[in-house]
């Protein structure tokens, strides 16, 4: 296609060849290029890609997935996708021609694509609000300290949006991405790796929607956003004020109690609740993604548990009133509240619960009224969803029936238990309740409350019990009392990462300091004893100089630290800036897309490129050197699925805990391939063999030791710097030892000199390298090492054949190979980057 | 169906013991059969089966000095060595045996490998994509059909 001709400084560039179809987005481009400057264009061929398709990030996708093997799960092998299904995919493809591994593919496709509509609908939802009232122009302004502010968007699309019509062009661009990734879901003949690089496509779109919900959270509603906000005092803000747990909440108070992702009538019931003065005698608090969003603006809201729980704090009697919008994780909260006889007020159009009445049009007393009479209604007006709530609290609590079961009624019930183990076998966790049953028939109802600290109150073995036993309410009757002592403190979310710490961090785990790396927690704590383990893996990686960043249900779990030694909570015991041994909560679900520009930025200041439809050239920069590692610990969520595609595809590796065992899909390397780890020496284009790292990018992990040294062994990158090279080498020697007795049995491949090894540890591993290796060694130093390839050579020669020269210019993606010398390897920074940091002398 | 009785699973692995790995997994040292750790069991199917155990999970430290071999791997690696690279220090296997996983997990793992090894899962929750397990039952059938298996193995 023959385009518009841009002319940068000498070069011109044609835009069909910058972009697969310039027409209706000249603009942008040539915004683009007029950024990238000359010295850049004459370096490298520019690729944009403005409004995505997921093709036109091929050129990544491909990388990765040559690199990395794509390991399906599903057992499925026949498709009924089609009215000519089913079709037995086992020995031959199907009737329209897909494979099995194809198939399998689409399941995972499928899964990304409801947890990419579920964000986008809350995101349009939300953006139809605001617009209703603030109009089209409406500004977007993240603070004085954010300078690029919805990066997604600007990965995406190609431009950072400055006000509301061009959040509303992003979105709708999003939606239709859905539409068409959902053929491809349903109809697609696409080959296995198509539909995969579709699904980190969905991941992708998700962090976008997200980012959208995330944005005007903070710009519209005054969420607490550390863009606003002097960095001087990140090391302690928010502050640590928010009480987290059951046993925080009055229940002699009339308790409203918030639910799924939309905060509208929760902010709509917080503002009628201070007009009124009523915020000492009405209890506000929050479960999952509401319960990470109200103490973001209401400094007296409460989190009750993680969305996994849900059901946990209602049998335990919490609620008066539940108000819930859409759920990450459905349940039947209508008959859960009815076995408490509270109200449930479902708000919005997606909270459409069977037999619950739409009753919107009703005027507020009738309304009132009606749920008196009735256990729910449907409400889909925020305002008044939230006026609602406020207005029958009161009277529902009078209403209410909760009452946790006595010791004998356990002791009674449990007599009813056949010891058929169908509860065994049908949860998750294995847990033994018929033998916690058995005791509490012989008057012991101590292992049922033991049973309470593993259990995630899914109910499944509820639902297979022949005998009806209401096998939870056993559990939580004989839990009364931890019930009551559960609580603790944490820091409501803060929003972004600013780049100004990032100037900080990218100096303590990038181009120097002893930081290991960093590690974004996400989850939701569905997991036995998840609490605890979430606590004790914070503590872990913070005490090891890592800044840890929590988003989403997984920073109530994490709350669940007291240090009694120190007389503090865990969120007290460490910083909140976005520093090496810092402790930051990000905020709710929407606060994850926080994380993928967190990361863009570590990419802007060590290389000064600007994140516009540039793909490969910001993701190939911080694949490579940036030590950042995603854990989700709990639920294997569709949208747990769908972010860790998403993350794999911005270069950043995701450890997911014993759940992930079910997402469709992992992506896993073969440290023993090594073929598979090579690099372009960016100057000369020659290919050179270096580190099997990052080893996997979606990896599951058994236990919270196997999470932890996966975590460290991730942070290793091959254009890592000499001191963050030992920080994460020792971390990972370090953890492998101490939690399996043994070293591994790959360290020896990230040494590239005896510098590279702790001084505390030097003696020992230098002996492990002769020894088990076959390394020549001579004192302290190293004189020979051994290749990959069995050949025993000095240091020059390997440091020659293996690795990447520290600070040498290299990329996995052959078109960044540069073209050109110009004024040195790496092109000068962009006018963005050079307005706030000053261009270097050459 | 892969369901089989203790007797024929002790049967078939019998046939093939020089070439079968145990896999232990991170319930091994959380579940208890009236007393008995999961582990103990996973230990001697090893020793019966004079097999090498892959320690997942945080097994090893237990499982070390118990058998012949162990190791400390990771579950979700062994699929991908098995289909591409299997390297030392154990033979590849014929038969992979798994016990202490979660149902989920199991079932994650022997699909994985399906068409590379052989896989018999041990659990007391039929995994029908394995090439045998037992079948769906209780907590104490599933340790009889356990000892009878060790029994049954020499």
């Amino acid at each position: 296609m023959s385009g518009k001709k841009v002319k940068i400084g000498e070069v011109e560039v044609n835009l069909a060849d910058a972009v697969r179809d310039p027409r209706g987005v000249e603009d942008i481009a040539e915004d683009i290029l007029q950024e990238m400057g000359e010295r850049r264009l004459r370096q490298w061929d520019p690729k944009l890609n403005i409004f995505a398709h997921a093709s036109d990030i091929a050129e990544w996708d491909e990388v990765l997935l040559d690199k990395y093997y794509t390991i399906f799960t599903s057992a499925k092998k026949s498709c009924e996708g089609c009215p000519q299904g089913p079709c037995d995919l086992s020995a031959k493809n199907g009737l329209c021609g897909v494979g099995l591994e194809a198939h399998k593919a689409r399941e995972g496709l499928q899964d990304a694509c409801k947890a990419l509509a579920r964000q986008l609908t809350h995101a349009r939802d939300l953006l139809d609000y605001v617009i209703k009232i603030h109009g089209k122009e409406k500004e977007i302004n993240l603070g004085p300290y954010e300078e690029f502010p919805m990066t997604n968007v600007a990965m995406l699309c190609g431009f950072y949006p400055k006000n509301l019509a061009d959040v509303e062009r992003a979105l709708s661009y999003a939606e239709a991405q859905l539409a068409e990734l959902l053929y491809a879901a349903n109809d697609g003949k696409e080959s296995a790796k198509d539909l995969v690089e579709k699904t980190m496509h969905a991941g992708s779109l998700t962090f976008l929607a997200m980012e959208v919900a995330e944005t005007l959270r903070t710009c519209i509603f005054d969420f607490y956003n550390a863009g606003k906000v002097p960095p001087t005092e990140y090391a302690d803000w928010p502050k640590v004020q928010t009480p987290v747990g059951l046993g925080v909440v009055d229940v002699s108070k009339p308790v409203i109690c918030f639910m799924g992702n939309d905060f509208l009538p929760a902010w709509h019931a917080v503002r009628l609740i201070k007009e009124r003065g009523l915020e000492d005698e009405i209890e506000v608090c929050g479960i999952g993604a509401a319960g990470h969003d109200i103490p973001r603006f209401y400094e007296k809201a409460k989190v009750v548990t993680s969305a996994a729980k849900a059901r946990l704090a209602i049998r335990a009697g919490i609620p008066d009133v539940v108000v819930v919008s859409e759920l990450c994780l459905p349940f039947d909260v209508v008959e859960e509240a009815r076995r408490i006889g509270a109200k449930v007020i479902a708000c919005g159009y997606k909270a459409d619960f069977e037999g619950v009445e739409d009753k919107t049009e009703l005027p507020l007393e009738e309304l009132v009224k009606y749920l008196e009479e009735n256990d729910a209604v449907q409400i889909t007006m925020p305002e008044k969803a939230g006026e609602l709530a406020v207005e029958i609290v009161k009277r529902a609590k009078e209403g209410k029936t909760a009452a946790l079961l006595s010791e004998d009624e356990i002791k009674e019930k449990a007599t009813a238990c056949k010891a058929c183990d169908s509860c065994f076998n049908a949860c998750p966790n294995r847990l033994m309740l018929s033998r916690a049953m058995k005791a509490a028939r012989e008057g012991n109802i101590k292992k049922l409350s033991e049973i309470y600290d593993e259990c995630v109150f899914c109910a499944k073995c509820e639902h297979v019990c022949p005998n009806g036993l209401p096998i939870l309410d056993m559990i939580i009757g004989a839990s009364a009392e931890k019930i009551k002592n559960d609580k603790y403190m944490m820091r409501p979310g803060r929003g972004l990462i600013s780049h100004i710490e990032w100037r900080d961090l990218t100096f303590g785990f990038v181009l120097g300091g002893n930081g290991p790396g960093m590690v974004f927690l996400i989850g939701c704590g569905k997991y036995p004893g998840a609490e605890k383990d979430i606590a004790e893996m914070v503590r872990y990686l913070v005490d090891r100089n890592c800044l840890v960043a929590v988003a989403g249900c997984v920073a109530a779990d994490a709350a669940k630290y007291f240090d009694e030694e120190e007389r503090k909570y865990i969120f007290e015991k460490y910083l909140a800036a976005g520093v090496l041994r810092g402790f930051v909560n990000l905020g709710g679900c929407t606060a994850i897309s926080h994380i993928p520009p967190a990361t863009y930025k570590g990419t802007m200041i060590g290389s000064g490129y600007t994140p516009k439809a540039n793909w490969s050239q910001i993701v190939d920069y911080q694949y490579t050197r940036l030590p950042l590692v995603v854990l989700i610990w709990g639920a294997a969520t569709e949208e747990m699925f769908s972010v860790a595609m998403g993350f794999a595809r911005s270069g950043v590796s995701v450890v997911i805990g014993p759940e992930g065992f079910k997402f469709k899909t992992w992506l896993l390397g073969d440290k023993h391939d090594r073929s598979k780890w090579q690099m372009f020496d960016g100057i000369t284009g020659k290919i050179r063999e270096v580190e099997p790292c990052p080893v996997h990018m979606i990896v599951p992990v058994e236990t919270k030791e196997e999470a932890l040294t996966m975590i460290i062994k991730l942070f290793h990158r091959p254009l890592a710097l000499r001191d963050p090279r030992l920080a994460s080498l020792e971390a990972y020697n370090e953890a492998h030892k101490n939690f399996f007795g043994e070293y591994s049995d790959d360290w020896h491949l990230y040494v590239r000199s005896e510098h590279e090894i702790h001084v505390m540890r030097r003696m020992e591993m230098l002996r492990l390298l002769e020894k088990e290796h076959g390394w020549e060694v001579e004192g302290v130093r190293v004189k020979k090492a051994r290749l990959r390839d069995g050949r025993l050579v000095d240091m020059g020669e390997y440091v020659e054949n293996y690795g990447i020269q520290l600070g040498r210019y290299s990329t996995v993606v052959p078109r960044l190979v540069i073209k050109e010398m110009v004024g040195g390897a790496v092109a000068a920074p962009s006018k963005e980057i050079a307005k706030m940091h000053g261009t270097p002398k050459e | 169906m892969a369901a089989k009785e203790p007797l024929e699973i002790a049967n078939f692995l019998k046939e093939k013991k020089r070439k079968v790995l145990v896999m232990s997994g991170q319930l091994c040292e959380k579940l208890e059969l009236d007393g008995k750790p999961l582990l103990d069991y996973a230990v001697e199917l090893a020793n019966k089966l004079d097999a090498a155990v892959a320690a997942t999970g945080n097994t090893v430290n237990a499982v070390r000095g118990k058998v012949k071999a162990t190791k400390k791997m990771w579950a979700a690696e062994i699929p991908i060595y098995l289909k591409y690279n299997w390297k030392e220090p154990f033979e590849r296997p014929e038969v992979l045996v798994l016990i202490g996983y979660t149902p989920d997990a199991a079932r994650a793992l022997v699909t994985t490998m399906s068409g590379v090894v052989e896989t018999v899962v041990l659990d007391s929750v039929e995994v029908p994509e394995a090439t045998a397990s037992l079948n769906t039952m209780t907590i104490d059938k599933w340790k009889e059909s356990l000892e009878e298996i060790i029994k049954n193995l020499g």
